[in-house]
């Protein structure tokens, strides 16, 4: 019971590894949204909150 | 987190996600993925479901199973893992549509207590970055993992 417990309370989730994911990897699942991340990169930058030292 | 999540599978590098959402339409295989931009450390996280026949892969899709917030409660969880093992990744992420955008961002104010002991958010508006606040309409996040006191 203790183990559920702690289980349940955990915040990083239990991940089972998959190997047949591997592939998935190399690949460009969703183009449209990194597309989209890139045209964001370009336009609005890096935030200055976080790149200031 | 303590909000009920789906069992999460994983590649080796932890930058693929797979999981089954269970609801009124049935079983529906859903794909998250951690993709690095044209910046390096900068990931773009992006999830949509799986037609586990034919291995097609469509993030425009509303799959109303009724388990939304169970999904985005297990995406978090992937946040949660790939942060672990990226801890210095920034993570963009947005919808594929506005009312997407809206549901995520609704997502983190529900959240956003237990969200920021572990995160730093920022929301993009007017092509420019500033803390996330709530009720604030964003065009799309930026994250990253706190780091370890």
């Amino acid at each position: 019971m203790k183990i559920i417990k702690e289980l349940k309370k955990r915040k990083v989730p239990i991940v089972k590894i998959e190997k047949s994911l591997n592939k998935y990897d190399d690949m460009i699942l969703f183009p449209d949204k990194l597309e989209k991340a890139n045209e964001m990169l370009r336009n609005v930058g890096l935030p200055k909150q976080w790149t200031k030292k | 987190m303590k909000l009920p999540k789906y069992p999460l599978a994983s590649s080796d590098k932890l930058q693929t996600f797979e999981f089954i959402s269970e609801g009124k339409k049935g079983l529906i295989y859903k794909l998250v993925q951690y993709k690095q931009t044209n910046l390096k450390n900068i990931y773009n996280l992006a999830f949509g479901d799986k037609d586990h026949s034919t291995g097609e892969i469509d993030d425009t899709i509303i799959s109303n199973n009724g388990d939304s917030e169970k999904v985005l409660s297990t995406v978090v969880g992937t946040i949660y893992a790939f942060t672990d093992k990226y801890p210095t990744a920034w993570i963009y992420a947005t919808g594929s549509t506005k009312a997407r955008t809206r549901l995520y961002r609704m997502g983190i104010n529900k959240y956003l207590t237990v969200v920021v002991e572990d995160f730093e958010i920022l929301g993009e508006k007017n092509d420019d970055w500033e803390t996330f606040r709530k009720n604030i309409e964003y065009d799309g996040f930026l994250i990253r993992r706190k780091k370890k006191k």
